[in-house]
């Protein structure tokens, strides 16, 4: 099969409002077969609801979704075999043991007793919570009921995987055990998802999409997006004095709204391919004005700098 | 195969969430042994006061006329056919007296005899007097036991006063009780309603075992995977029966250790048990299409348990308003909870000894309304959880 070309997910034109918020607008992009999709917003920008827009859970005022072609039809009988849905919230049984909330998910999609019981098996293993099998749902610490959220999502080897911020309250270590797990699905399984984490996104994903206020920014791959968007380097300083009064005039070749811009009270931060003759300007008006310079750096741009240069700084939530 | 799979997980669920269970249980048990403690150790004699001002007459053809006592006489022998004594007679000395133990419902009538009493007998007999001077039966009128007292002490004093003033009475009534013929006490009235009172408990267990999949979330799991709503409420359906067929039997069993005998077949108990149990399930689904959390059931939920507790007459009995005549029986209102078809059902069987026959239009209306409302418990469910918004 040609990877780069087989459509697993094709979503056209999709929206959805509650009351007057448009929480999607119009969203229209494909997602490859094996492909893993990092779908990226800020809160509220309207991730969770295309989610569950596309696993049919919720009915789109406009547009469509389809899965290998077949479209998919919200609330449709015999549930969704080809999905796998790790959710925000956890959602686990909280009085069924690690094991026997496995095996009963496996056999709500029809897998037998002994199919059931193996698949567990291999989850509870993968995701380190072999110890732990015998332990009811609700004694679990709060990574481990995440590790759960994600392998109960895996008892069917769903052909389209969604995890929605599956790495929130883990730590280093369990988000290890994840990211391999993740990436090892990659080769039969196709993953859309969503995080916070952009270090963790540009680590695992073939291809980003970044949305907010339910309207697509940039889909493309993360090298990609950063040479359109985030070409060149970042310089960041910081000084004691308020930056836009004291600094910013001084200095001929930065206005402080252009692209690649971002200010605080006393930090800029400047994305820019132009790095290497701005950075001088910057010191020698510090100097000239007898600035006390608290911090200097410049490194390659990443992709949470280009998320925030799309997104903005501003709180949503 | 999801049917099964889903029986095993709600079992194991109820176990574990054993408060809940435990309270479902012993609810049954817990009221009858809290309505023997009041009323099963009673009597079914009514407490009889008397204010006896009345004087003895002396005849010139026998011995002195003293009715007040000949008929206080009466009541003190007055026996129901397994030969237990209508009436426990007691004096009082005042009529203050006397209200301060009817109104502390130490007794249930007070009968005050005039002083003319005797006198104005005889001179009836004698025609030298037109009329009788009347007793006074004194009660609180909202009190069934004063209604029934009074009805036993009138009916007494008639034939007795009667007698006295050579009156012939027009007809002779006889009492034939029906049932087992031994005199029930309030308590034994009781064990019929407090099955279905145990009963009843179920709709919070069953209601919690849907609602809880809502307020957790996983009910989108099992929206995403093949389960229909059938199979789920059919295996939560199948384990409430058997925490209600538990308590029915524990309830059964508790009124049995203190003494109450039914005289119906065990089995039509249960079989009139369990589909009184599917009817209450039912509605607990419409309760859980209603409600989206825990917290919301053991508040608002609140509300329809007390409808059919009160409604099924679980607690005291209601007047009938027919709804309609079907088939030879009347309809009434409150018939349309299942829970008092059970009630009338259980009454029958228990007391009357009835049989599946006699008991069939009960089980025929639990039937049809238990289809009724799990039809529109389903179709609520899946309006207001399943569906996509």
């Amino acid at each position: 099969m040609d990877r780069s070309s087989a459509t697993a997910l094709q979503v056209s034109g999709l929206a959805k409002a509650y009351k007057d918020v448009r929480a999607v607008d119009g969203l229209s992009f494909e997602v490859r077969r094996g492909e893993i999709f990092g779908f990226l917003g800020p809160n509220g920008a309207g991730k969770t609801t295309t989610i569950k827009l596309m696993c049919g859970l919720l009915r789109p005022d406009a547009g469509t979704v389809s899965i290998n072609g077949s479209p998919v039809r919200p609330g449709g009988r015999g549930g969704l075999k080809t999905i796998g849905l790790s959710p925000q919230s956890i959602v686990i049984w909280e009085t069924l043991t690690c094991r026997e909330q496995l095996e009963f998910a496996g056999r709500m999609y029809d897998l037998s007793r002994t199919a059931a019981r193996d698949k567990a098996r291999e989850l509870l293993q993968a995701f380190g919570l072999q110890d732990k099998r015998d332990k009811l749902g609700k004694t679990l610490s709060g990574g481990m009921q995440r590790r759960l959220n994600i392998a109960l999502a895996l008892v069917h080897d769903p052909e389209i995987l969604f995890l929605d911020e599956p790495q929130a309250g883990l730590d280093p270590q369990s988000r290890v055990l994840v990211r391999d797990y993740i990436r090892g699905l990659a080769k039969k399984t196709t993953v859309v998802l969503t995080t916070h984490d952009m270090e963790e996104a540009e680590k695992l994903s073939d291809r980003v999409c970044i949305i907010d206020r339910g309207k697509l920014l940039v889909l493309d791959t993360v090298a990609g997006i950063k040479n359109r968007l985030g070409r060149g380097d970042v310089v960041e300083v910081e000084i004691a004095e308020d930056i836009r009064t004291s600094l910013l005039p001084f200095v001929p070749g930065l206005r402080p709204d252009a692209p690649g811009v971002s200010l605080t009270e006393h930090a800029l931060s400047l994305v820019s391919d132009e790095a290497g003759r701005i950075l001088p300007e910057i010191l020698q008006a510090v100097k000239a004005r007898g600035l006390a310079l608290e911090h200097v750096r410049v490194r390659a741009a990443t992709l949470e700098d280009v998320f925030i240069q799309l997104t903005g700084r501003g709180l949503r939530e | 195969m999801r049917i099964p799979a889903i029986f095993l997980k709600t079992f194991r669920e109820n176990i574990r969430e054993w408060k809940i269970l435990v309270l479902a249980l012993v609810f049954g048990p817990f009221f009858v042994y809290l309505m023997y403690f009041y009323y099963g150790a009673a009597s079914p004699s009514y407490n009889l006061i008397v204010l006896d001002k009345d004087q003895a007459v002396s005849r010139a053809d026998g011995p002195p006329l003293h009715v007040g006592k000949d008929v206080r006489e009466k009541w003190a022998e007055a026996k129901y056919p397994d030969g237990k004594a209508i009436f426990k007679v007691r004096s009082v000395d005042s009529r203050e007296e006397g209200r301060r133990l009817i109104e502390n419902r130490e007794a249930d009538l007070l009968v005050v005899f005039p002083p003319d009493f005797s006198r104005s007998i005889l001179g009836y007999r004698l025609r030298t007097e037109t009329a009788i001077s009347p007793l006074k039966n004194i009660g609180d009128p909202s009190s069934v036991r004063f209604m029934v007292a009074s009805s036993f002490a009138d009916y007494i004093s008639y034939a007795a006063v009667a007698a006295a003033a050579g009156i012939e009475l027009p007809e002779a009534v006889e009492f034939q009780g029906i049932g087992s013929g031994k005199s029930p006490s309030d308590f034994d009235l009781y064990v019929p309603a407090l099955l279905v009172l145990a009963i009843i408990m179920v709709l919070f267990t069953a209601a919690a075992s849907i609602i809880k999949e809502v307020d957790k979330g996983t009910i989108t799991r099992l929206v995403l995977s093949k389960l229909r709503p059938f199979d789920f409420l059919t295996a939560v359906s199948l384990n409430q029966v058997l925490i209600g067929i538990a308590a029915l039997v524990l309830t059964y069993a508790s009124a049995v250790s203190v003494g109450y005998r039914g005289r119906g077949s065990l089995l039509l108990i249960l079989l009139v048990g369990a589909l009184a149990l599917l009817s209450v399930i039912a509605i607990s689904v419409i309760v859980a299409a209603w409600m989206r959390t825990i917290f919301e059931l053991l508040t608002v939920g609140v509300f329809p348990f007390f409808i059919l507790m009160f409604f099924s007459e679980s607690m005291f009995a209601l007047p009938r308003i027919t709804l309609i005549p079907l088939g030879g029986h009347s309809l009434y209102v409150n018939d349309i909870l299942p829970t008092a078809l059970a009630v009338k059902a259980f009454n029958k069987i228990l007391n009357f000894g009835a049989g599946l026959g006699q008991v069939s239009f009960e089980i025929a209306g639990i039937a049809v309304l238990t289809v009724l409302y799990f039809a529109v418990g389903l179709w609520l469910f899946h309006r207001r959880h399943l569906r996509p918004r």
